[in-house]
């Protein structure tokens, strides 16, 4: 990504910073542990495409918190990198307690 | 672009391959049947045997109707018609080598074309913002053909990035800028 055409030089943003922002703010979204989230990146026809892997917190209406949260992540890194994002998947793999999350 | 006798033809040398082999090779090969047949014909009104072979002879045997003489006068025809087709495409193609002349007030100046095609990829790659490794080009005579690969979620606008292109290329020559084709790949890369 280049900074503008009058400043010289450009920013380069690697993928792996990517990844980790996007493991960052899925980790915020799900309320889980960073280190339990795991987070792929892709390419949807130009588009960043995000593959969520992790748990979310323990709570009713599971599935519908997924979707929303997945809306959530998908314009919070779209917002954060300035990259369009075309579509975020989430694979919810487990519950996290409040105790158990608080006893960390 | 100065147009001295001297300098129009080392910019038409420089950009053209020069035809002096197959000429030389081809006249070789001539002045050495022609050697031969003067040669034959002069020991033969002297009344003395043929020094290699009698033309008339081997224009006989070749031309006898067994089945091995066919043979062999087909392979050597099918042989000549290569040899002239090369050497006619040889004649009248362009033989263009892998070089532009360009405008210059003084002197002859010539340029490879694979510095136009770095200079449009690289202009590609500042104009689209990609990382170097994500924009290339060819360029073959006065077109030039960029192709750049987006960043995933980084939208490349294809009309900034030809404009860019032939900005760059007409500060080369303004020839150069006319034929710009730019592709975008579908698929982008992370970084």
């Amino acid at each position: 990504m280049t900074a503008g055409p009058d400043v010289p030089g450009h920013v380069e943003v690697t993928a792996r910073a990517l990844t980790s922002l996007a493991r960052a703010v899925a980790a915020e979204r799900l309320g889980a542990p960073v280190g339990r989230v795991r987070v792929g990146l892709g390419d949807a026809s130009g588009a960043l495409a995000l593959d969520i892997t992790g748990p979310i917190t323990a709570g009713d209406d599971v599935v519908g918190r997924g979707t929303r949260i997945a809306a959530e992540v998908r314009d919070r890194v779209g917002e954060l990198t300035g990259r369009r994002v075309g579509s975020a998947h989430i694979e919810l793999t487990g519950l996290v307690r409040e105790r158990e999350s608080r006893t960390r | 672009m100065r147009n001295g006798p001297v300098e129009r033809r080392i910019r038409r040398r420089s950009v053209h391959r020069s035809r002096s082999t197959a000429v030389t090779v081809s006249l070789t090969v001539l002045a050495l049947v022609a050697a031969w047949v003067g040669t034959e014909s002069v020991l033969r009104a002297l009344g003395r045997g043929p020094l290699l072979a009698d033309p008339q002879t081997v224009v006989d045997v070749a031309l006898r109707p067994d089945a091995t003489a066919t043979t062999i006068a087909e392979v050597g025809a099918a042989a000549l018609v290569v040899v002239g087709v090369v050497l006619v495409v040889l004649a009248l193609g362009p033989g263009r080598r892998h070089r532009s002349a360009v405008e210059h007030h003084r002197g002859a100046v010539v340029v490879d074309t694979r510095i136009i095609a770095t200079t449009a990829a690289n202009a590609a790659r500042t104009a689209a913002g990609v990382p170097e490794a994500n924009a290339s080009a060819t360029a073959r005579g006065r077109s030039t053909e960029v192709r750049v690969v987006p960043l995933s979620g980084v939208p490349v606008d294809e009309a900034a990035v030809r404009e860019a292109v032939r900005d760059r290329l007409s500060s080369l020559d303004e020839r150069f800028g006319r034929r710009v084709r730019v592709r975008v790949a579908e698929k982008g890369t992370l970084a």
